[in-house]
């Protein structure tokens, strides 16, 4: 109809409505301005229904189901945890893409680039910050998605296949979030990767595990061409993989539907894709509106998560000449860590991690019992289980607490001021530390919580080695802190003992602290959660020791 | 509604039963034509929720979209043009009449004078804009010459000859005691102030981010000299 008769029947307003209705719904690829308001308000759809057509003419939901079950829109179903991983890659990837921009991946530059980030962009550590704890979030929400996949026995046929390709996808977020690792250039990123890296080493023959660390690091060490490739491997390969992983593991979520809870089900069968009309809950509104709200809620929680107790770790920069003591990987790989400190590097670095994997993309192949039902998969869960519990005790392993201990009087300062990091020193913060000799065997009429608590630690760190280790007799702790410059204090931490023979010894580190360091919100996060439940722990057993 | 009793109750809870509520203190949204939609014309609870937290999405992304222009805008280092010049004391500054400093990395010419520094930007305020032309200082003549259109500026950086429209631009100076400007260059009624030094051992900054138009060539107070 041309436009001087649109007018003539309607009006001009009419028109213009007519044409502002023609407008929207092609926006939408096929909801008028009426049906959108009858979604809005929850009223059931005409036959046939208008809302379909989104999903055949638009691109962006010709991906999506049109109806589910609505047993398996239930929250407690599946907690929603495929939608927070795909949610949590793309806010890794918007974040990281903005990062990109102040950042050059050369050893010269990229950890001047953090410090300039951190100090003069703003919003540069609210977006580092957010990234590095998105990452941490999607490792954690990609394992539980995989756990509420195995307790569900959804990985049973058919969807063997999408199992496989889910486990491909574990492999490449763990690979993405520790290929991201070395970016920043300090001391935690050169280490934690030169020990995830020198695993490589370990495969057999040794010219082959040579090799592939040569071409993972360009160099025989870590250097700028390593920086280089991982830099690469981090915004542009593993990225690409992974959204192709995606798509494939997607379709199949799709094609066979997500698993019913199984005991509407008979065993053996699979009906996810035969819902009764009386059972269907359609995308538009509901499942769409189920959605967004929730990663709403879950974009402010990560917001909130971010600006109030969260903050990424910058240690100094990459020292390759020295090691900080107690070096860790990232705490997803604790547990190969932990296998490396008892087993042969091939063993532990290479053979149990391969076939761990092998093992686990094959479970929907191995394991031929058809039922999903939990009662019917004892074995499977209690092995679950306690596959879940062996890699904790290894990750436990990996971490400094079991078999990496230096000398007592190391092992003390490091307890309260640590190399790297911050330690309660750092985060009770400048103001926190009065200027004077404090010694661990002399009581201080300070009244000063944060600084007392300090002590009391340290008096408790020298007292412990103190009954622990018979070479280690009547240590005095003596904390020295002085004025080193106008805005800068120096904290001079000095331990003396006697050994077995009555030798006496001596140790001491200096460390200086900047007025405007902001350790304080690593203090803050602790305190609002340890902090209360420590004090919970506290007056609960004090009362049940009657003090 | 035709669904079952447990989807329907599932709807109910998400509508906050609408039956029970259906409106009674809120608009109507009345629309004429084909935007009148559905038969209910008045805007439900859910519907009126929805378009709020929708409306709260929309602002947080223009709100993300304010934070990333803010993180985008280049940012500005010291010493390097566009930027803060950190020269050091006052006493650094070239002596009253002596011949000016030129800062290549800061684009300008730095003069003593009687009334205090200027900070000249290097560029002929002729092709200013178009062809960027560097001025060259001519020593025998002390004045500042213009290789292309032959423009000439005295010392004080006032307009002499040539096609120039205006005396040579110039970039604020500020005098820094203990981290807080305490002078800088002003542009008053037709003139433009050189900063006062209050002591020597006052930083002298040159901030290449501000610039002051000179004043318009007919004012100069050299072409006054000849006519008076």
């Amino acid at each position: 109809m041309g436009l001087q008769e649109n007018i003539r029947e309607k009006g001009v307003l009419g028109a213009v409505a007519a044409q502002a209705d023609d407008v929207f719904t092609r926006l939408t690829a096929g909801i008028d301005v009426g049906e959108f308001r009858r979604m809005m308000q929850g009223e059931p759809p005409g036959r046939p229904n208008p809302r379909l057509k989104p999903h055949s003419e638009g691109f962006l939901l010709h991906i999506k189901p049109t109806y589910y079950h609505e047993s398996v829109t239930r929250f407690t179903h599946t907690y929603r945890l495929g939608l927070l991983s795909t949610y949590l890659f793309i806010v890794e990837t918007i974040t990281g893409i903005l990062l990109m921009i102040w950042y050059a991946p050369s050893p010269e530059r990229a950890y001047v680039d953090m410090i300039l980030l951190l100090t003069n962009i703003p919003f540069g550590q609210f977006l580092r910050d957010m990234h590095r704890l998105g990452a941490e979030a999607m490792v954690a929400i990609v394992t539980l998605h995989m756990v509420r996949c195995y307790l569900t026995g959804s990985y049973k046929p058919p969807r063997q296949f999408t199992w496989f390709t889910g486990v491909l996808l574990l492999v490449m977020t763990l690979f993405l979030s520790f290929s991201g690792y070395l970016l920043p250039w300090d001391q935690l990123a050169f280490w934690a990767v030169t020990i995830g890296t020198s695993m490589a080493e370990a495969v057999p023959p040794a010219v082959v595990g040579e090799t592939v660390n040569l071409l993972a690091r360009g160099a025989p060490d870590i250097g700028a061409n390593g920086l280089l490739r991982f830099y690469l491997l981090h915004v542009l390969f593993l990225p690409l993989l992974l959204i192709l992983f995606f798509f494939v593991h997607y379709y199949k979520v799709v094609h066979f539907g997500i698993s019913l809870p199984a005991d509407e089900e008979e065993v053996g069968e699979d009906t996810a894709n035969r819902v009764p009309a009386d059972k269907r809950v359609y995308y538009l509104p509901d499942v769409l509106v189920d959605e967004t709200s929730f990663l709403t809620v879950m974009t402010a929680l990560l917001i909130v998560l971010t600006v109030f107790f969260f903050q990424a770790p910058l240690e100094h920069i990459a020292n390759p000449q020295s090691t900080p003591l107690h070096t860790v990987a990232p705490w997803y790989f604790y547990w190969l860590q932990g296998l490396l400190k008892i087993a042969d590097k091939f063993i532990a670095g290479v053979l149990l991690p391969g076939v761990l994997l092998v093992l686990l993309m094959a479970i929907p192949y191995l394991d031929y019992n058809p039922s999903r039902r939990g009662k019917d998969r004892k074995v499977a869960i209690v092995a679950g289980i306690v596959a879940g519990a062996v890699m904790i005790v290894w990750s436990w392993m990996g971490t400094p607490e079991y078999a990496v201990e230096g000398a007592p009087s190391v092992e003390i300062v490091q307890d309260v001021m640590p190399e790297e990091g911050s330690g309660l020193s750092r985060e009770i913060g400048y103001k926190h530390l009065p200027l004077g000799v404090w010694r661990t065997d002399e009581e201080y009429d300070v009244h000063d919580h944060e600084f007392l608590e300090l002590m009391h630690e340290f008096e408790n760190s020298v007292d412990y080695y103190r009954r622990t280790d018979p070479d280690f007799n009547a240590p005095i702790g003596i904390l020295t802190i002085s004025q080193a410059q106008p805005g800068l204090k120096k904290l001079h931490w000095e331990i003396t003992w006697f050994d077995a023979e009555g030798t006496a010894g001596n140790y001491e580190k200096s460390f200086w602290l900047h007025e405007d360091s902001l350790y304080w919100e690593q203090y803050g996060w602790k305190h609002l959660f340890l902090g209360q439940v420590a004090d919970g722990w506290k007056s609960l057993s004090g009362a049940l020791v009657g003090e | 509604m035709t669904a079952q009793p447990d989807l329907q109750h599932r709807r109910n809870w998400l509508e906050g039963s609408k039956s029970a509520t259906a409106g009674a203190a809120l608009p109507t949204l009345e629309l004429s034509g084909s935007l009148a939609g559905p038969e209910n014309k008045r805007l439900s609870r859910r519907e009126l929720l929805t378009y709020v937290w929708v409306g709260t999405l929309a602002a947080m992304t223009a709100g993300s979209g304010l934070a990333a222009y803010q993180f985008l805008y280049p940012r500005q280092p010291a010493n390097v043009f566009g930027g803060r010049f950190y020269l050091g004391t006052t006493a650094n500054l070239p002596p009253i009449g002596s011949e000016p400093q030129h800062h290549v990395d800061g684009r300008f010419w730095l003069v003593g004078l009687e009334e205090g520094p200027r900070a000249f930007f290097n560029l002929c305020t002729h092709t200013f804009g178009t062809r960027w032309i560097k001025l060259w200082w001519d020593s025998s003549n002390a004045r500042f010459d213009c290789p292309m259109c032959g423009s000439r500026f005295s010392l004080e950086g006032h307009y002499i000859t040539g096609p120039a429209p205006r005396s040579l631009d110039q970039f604020v100076i500020e005098i820094v005691t203990g981290r807080k400007v305490v002078a800088k260059t002003k542009y008053v009624e037709n003139a433009i102030l050189s900063p006062s030094i209050p002591a020597p051992d006052a930083e002298i900054v040159v901030d290449t981010g501000t610039m002051i138009e000179g004043l318009p060539s007919m004012s100069s107070p050299i072409l006054k000299g000849y006519r008076g």
